[in-house]
């Protein structure tokens, strides 16, 4: 018996020996890296924004490749791609370390991903580090190029990538309450119709909030009668929505991401709540979410990054292929896709992989795909390095949830000419719909007028 | 191609808003007085019956079982493969979900925590273990996706002016039952006895006859039945996620400290006012939204200053200081 | 002079040479101490940081839990205040991290004595419920001043701990290595010089008794939060500056546990347990990432060799390692290598079983 206790313990420590002479010789396994350039991606694969952000990835380096691939110094290069789990939703320090191995073992010459700002901030100081170009795809917020400001010499490494900032999304967000309210009026004789919001108690959400309030109230002239911030833990809304229909008001505004998002959409739909519903929700870009919410989301309208609607050439391609391939309609993560090619085209532009030559060509790059036409701000911008936002630009669509599908509901060829900003005047593409009420919506406004 | 800095007004806005513009909520102004009554009950009820299973598994076999809303997870996410993925009717999925996770929460029992009983911390890090491998598997197989379970009954009434779906009446008026039941159970049958006997004084059931062991995997398999059952009703108005486990089980935890160790009464009562206290909150104060979990904490915070058994506890011969 | 060098190695030869834990403790460090000239990795380097960071953190919980009983599911507190402290005084003061992080861990020691005080009056499993609840009412103060605290994205920018991360790495060894030998210091119930480990022991006993005996447990009990916090405060600090962020998320539940865990699976209430725990448990997870699948199944692996070696050793691995190489004089108590029949000082047989003269 002694021998059998014994014997266990030994065959431990060699397990544990094991493991320490692994770490030790796990340095450097390098591959031949001749012929191919490899490029990391960093992100929550767990996760939906992860998934997409590795699926768009994917596909340009397969488009790249399968076209010849990256021609520098007269040799031609094969991108290979180097997934890494993020984990940043559950820890900031495994986003880092992910970010150091594949820099510093696999040995990519950039790298992309990063979708919680949190993480970004602490991958942007990685980046700096090793000097390594650094796309995030889908973190929006402002502090990340304001950063770009204070130190743009250790900074300057980072890109904004898959969307611009957030608060663009609460100007689109505006621009379609805009065109509701100008339906309410149109259709339904409402003048005025009153404003709810409901928004997650998370920081993005926080700030689009107050700055959509502002523009309702100063912009629009629109009274904002209920605004509450439920906790992004919580996945239950029928409290708020009830206190939302009370409230007498005739638009909801809705800004979530977490699984309230899911939520949001089943119970507004059952509960048939008259109100028109409009914002950003991070579950109702998921083809899944109108099975997941048994077709009650109906007529929900969103923010979206990625649209179906004929944007340009490559938008429609892309689109189709990506929702061939992953069975999905790609979304801002997905977008990941624009910022491969416009690196690829940038090195080879610059004749080299050299980060602060590449740097200089990214800044004169413009890429026309999904998304819009991708360019980036200059060093001396208010937000350096950040995606232009401009109907020539990184653009944002409205869309609608309707018989299933994502149908494109802005601009709308009207777009924001009255907030004075000319340049999307007569903007809009092929595919898109005109904005639709929910019939229960208009039942109730018309009795109770 | 000029710098996109000349965007004009939208720049000047969005210096503005990075600026941090403040303003006042309005969350005081529309207490919804009825439906945050009804919104209580619901939390309450369903929390009371995690509370309840919990109790009684730290009564009788004196187990920590971290993983209790894990196995709440665990059957909400089973009840969503059965109806998504395997195409059964709701009621079949629930009910074979049911029976299924008493079978699982028994078989637990038996492999993971009987034979280390006597080590207390033990048994509760293996079962913050078991809930682990349960968040897990489920983040393998799953993803970090959302979920959804459709309602027994869907469509709504208009109560006062609030919609009020027939799902949530439902799910209060089964808590009430199955609480019902156990009471009745416990106070009624010979099963009941034999766990309160066990739940009392274990060495002393058992030299009355009792099998205290039986009765340990028996009360297992109720507990996590329970658990299966507040899923069943719950879960289709909540979302389903693989972390979903963490919040309820701190709530669970507070409820049974609040109401007491030892005392079933107690846990439900604790579970009813922590989710009053939780609805509330997040309704009418401003910031509600951050400060749900932190109120429910200090409530039991400042009761146990006061009373340290909890509510109902029964004071061990350990005095305070 | 050579005289000095002989007692001293009589005295290391007797002390640690014969006691097979003391050289695998004696051989762990050296090799740790070691490793960073062998590979400088970054990888490895960042594995041994944390691993460092994280031991005294554990160590700090089993101080407090397994030594004092005082079972604490909250200890992520000590460590976030600390973290969050330094880096306000490094982001807004300037401050570097040789004073930001002992301020800080004083900082922490103030908390602790907070936790304490109502502490006093629980037990058992309504302690580690209040102790749980600590975090997350500071983790709500946090989100409700975003301003001040960063909020959710929390701080960042925080100055390095030191130039390179191999000075890095030698710091935090030596801190560990300092703070894992005072608190072992404290804790040990057999010391002459120290009386605090076995005031501690007692308490843990028995309460009632310890005060019946004279021993202000108040006193002690309140000494034990301070030294923890102080502790746990330490690896808080050293981790923001090292990461050069801090977040609001080593106060989730999680992170907390994570001390707990470390602790009970290398064995709870000897200080070494959390040290094999963390020194175990950490590098395997991170090495795991190395391996093709390793990403995805680190989680459920994770759970399943938690489960599966508190099944089979519920003392904990260190303790149940321990048991195999080592027994106690049951006449001297002195600790013996377990394959002598008679102990190494007075000779009495180390084993009743034992028919051998």
């Amino acid at each position: 018996m002694q021998k059998h206790k014994a014997s266990w313990m030994y065959s431990w420590a060699a397990c544990l020996l094991g493991f320490l002479a692994v770490l030790i010789f796990s340095s450097p396994g390098l591959a031949k890296e001749e012929e191919v350039v490899k490029v990391g991606v960093v992100a929550a694969i767990k996760h939906m924004m992860g998934q997409q952000t590795w699926a768009g990835a994917e596909m340009a380096a397969e488009e790249i490749n399968a076209a010849g691939g990256i021609k520098v110094g007269g040799k031609t290069y094969k991108i290979e791609l180097v997934k890494a789990d993020s984990n940043e939703w559950a820890s900031i320090s495994d986003a880092v370390g992910a970010m150091e191995r594949v820099i510093t073992l696999d040995k990519v010459k950039m790298v992309m991903g990063g979708y919680r700002s949190e993480a970004v901030l602490a991958m942007q100081d990685v980046a700096a580090e090793y000097k390594t170009i650094y796309f995030s795809i889908g973190a929006g917020h402002s502090q990340i190029a304001l950063r770009l400001v204070q130190d743009y010499e250790k900074y300057k490494y980072w890109f904004r990538g898959g969307k611009p900032q957030s608060l663009y999304g609460g100007i689109v967000g505006i621009a379609v309450v805009d065109m509701v309210a100008n339906k309410f009026k149109k259709e339904l004789g409402i003048e005025k119709p009153k404003v709810a919001m409901i928004a997650e108690k998370v920081l993005w959400a926080d700030e689009t909030l107050k700055f959509m309030k502002m523009m309702c109230e100063k912009k629009l002239g629109l009274e904002v009668v209920y605004v509450t911030q439920p906790s992004n833990a919580s996945n239950d809304l029928r409290v708020e929505l009830n206190a939302a229909k009370a409230s007498g008001a005739h638009i909801l505004i809705h800004l979530v991401s977490g699984p309230v998002g899911v939520a949001f959409g089943r119970q507004w739909g059952s509960l048939k709540i008259p109100l028109a519903a409009v914002g950003y929700n991070a579950e109702a870009m998921k083809k899944e979410y109108w099975k997941t919410t048994e077709g009650l989301c109906e007529y929900e309208a969103l923010v979206d990054y990625v649209s179906s609607a004929a944007v340009n050439e490559r938008s429609v391609k892309f689109w189709k292929n990506y929702e061939k391939k992953y069975n999905d309609y790609p979304m801002e993560c997905a977008l990941s896709y624009n910022h491969l090619y416009q690196w690829k085209e940038s090195v080879e532009k610059a004749g080299t992989f050299d980060a602060d030559k590449v740097i200089v060509e990214l800044l004169k790059n413009r890429f026309e795909g999904p998304g819009g036409v991708y360019r980036y701000e200059p060093k001396d911008a208010k937000f350096p390095h950040d995606l232009v936002w401009a109907p020539d630009g990184a653009s944002t669509y409205g869309i609608q949830w309707r018989k299933g599908e994502k149908k494109t509901i802005w601009p709308d060829g009207n777009a924001l000419t009255w907030f004075g900003d000319p340049r999307w005047k007569g903007i809009r593409f092929k595919g898109t719909v005109d904005y639709a009420f929910p019939p229960w919506v208009v039942d109730y406004w018309k009795k109770n007028k | 191609m000029a710098g996109g800095s000349d965007a004009g007004c939208w720049g000047k806005l969005l210096a503005g808003s990075a600026g941090g513009v403040r303003f006042k909520e309005i969350g005081g102004k529309l207490i919804v007085l009825f439906a945050i009554f009804l919104n209580g009950l619901l939390y309450g009820g369903t929390y009371a019956l995690l509370a309840v299973g919990f109790a009684l598994v730290f009564g009788v076999a004196k187990i920590v079982n971290m993983a209790h809303t894990g196995f709440y997870m665990m059957s909400a996410y089973l009840i969503f493969i059965g109806v998504s993925i395997l195409g059964y009717p709701l009621i079949v999925a629930a009910l074979l979900t049911v029976v299924g996770a008493g079978l699982i929460g028994v078989i637990a029992y038996r492999l993971f925590l009987d034979r280390i009983k006597e080590h207390e911390t033990a048994v509760m890090i293996v079962s913050v273990g078991l809930a682990l491998l349960i968040q897990e598997l489920l983040l393998l197989f799953f993803g970090g996706h959302y979920k959804a379970i459709p309602p027994f009954i869907h469509g709504f009434i208009t109560i006062s002016d609030q919609q009020v779906s027939y799902q949530s009446i439902l799910a209060i008026v089964v808590s009430a039952v199955a609480l019902f039941v156990v009471w009745f159970l416990l106070s009624k049958t010979m099963l009941g006895i034999a766990i309160r006997a066990a739940a009392e004084d274990r060495e002393a059931a058992s030299l009355m006859g009792f099998n205290v062991g039986r009765i340990s995997m028996i009360i297992m398999g109720i507990s996590v039945v329970l658990a299966a059952v507040a899923s069943s009703v719950a879960a289709s108005i909540f979302t389903i996620f693989p972390t979903m486990w963490l919040h309820p089980l701190v709530i669970v935890l507070a409820a049974v400290i609040l109401g007491g160790l030892g005392s079933i009464k107690g846990s439900v009562i604790g579970a009813l006012i922590l989710g009053f206290a939780e609805s509330i909150v997040v309704l009418t104060v401003p910031k509600g939204g951050y400060l749900g979990g932190v109120v429910s904490l200090c409530i039991m915070i400042v009761i146990l200053m006061i009373r340290p058994e909890g509510l109902f506890g029964i004071s061990f011969e350990e005095e305070r200081l | 002079m050579i005289n000095y060098f002989r007692l001293w190695y009589r005295y290391f030869q007797v002390e640690v040479l014969s006691i097979p834990s003391r050289v695998i403790a004696l051989i762990f460090f050296i090799v740790i101490g070691a490793l960073p000239f062998f590979t400088q990795s970054p990888q490895v380097l960042r594995i041994l940081i944390l691993a460092g960071i994280y031991a005294i953190y554990a160590v700090s919980w089993d101080l407090l839990a397994g030594h004092t009983g005082q079972i604490s599911l909250g200890h992520g507190l000590f460590f976030a205040v600390t973290g969050y402290i330094a880096a306000l005084l490094n982001l807004h003061l300037g401050f570097g991290p040789w004073l930001t992080i002992p301020i800080g861990a004083l900082c922490a020691v103030v908390v602790g004595l907070i936790v304490g005080i109502p502490a006093l009056r629980l037990r058992g499993f309504y302690l580690a419920l209040v102790t749980l609840a600590f975090p997350i009412i500071l983790t709500g103060i946090i989100f409700i001043y975003p301003d001040f605290t960063g909020g959710e994205l929390g701080l960042f920018g925080i100055s390095r701990l030191s130039p390179s991360r191999l000075t890095d790495t030698y710091i935090v060894y030596v801190v560990m290595l300092v703070s894992v030998f005072i608190m072992y210091k404290l804790t040990d119930a057999t010391s002459k010089f120290v009386r605090t480990g076995l005031v501690f022991q007692a308490i843990r006993e028995d309460e009632i008794s310890a005060r019946k005996s004279g021993i202000n447990t108040v006193r002690y009990k309140l000494l034990a939060y301070s030294v923890s916090a102080f502790f746990a405060g330490i690896a808080g600090g050293m981790y923001a500056h090292f990461l050069k962020i801090m977040g609001p998320s080593t106060l989730e539940l999680t992170f907390s546990f994570q001390a707990v865990l470390w602790a009970i699976f290398g064995g709870m209430g000897t200080i070494y347990g959390a040290v094999v725990g963390v020194y175990t448990l950490f590098p395997f997870m991170e090495v795991l990432r190395f391996f093709p699948l390793g990403d995805e199944i680190r989680g459920v692996l994770f759970a399943l060799v938690l489960i599966i070696i508190l099944l089979f050793m519920p003392e904990g691995i260190g303790v149940w390692v321990r048991d195999k190489i080592e027994i106690t004089c049951p006449r001297c108590k002195e600790i013996n290598i377990a394959r002598r029949k008679r102990c190494r000082i007075c000779n009495a047989q180390l084993r009743l079983d034992d028919q051998s003269s």
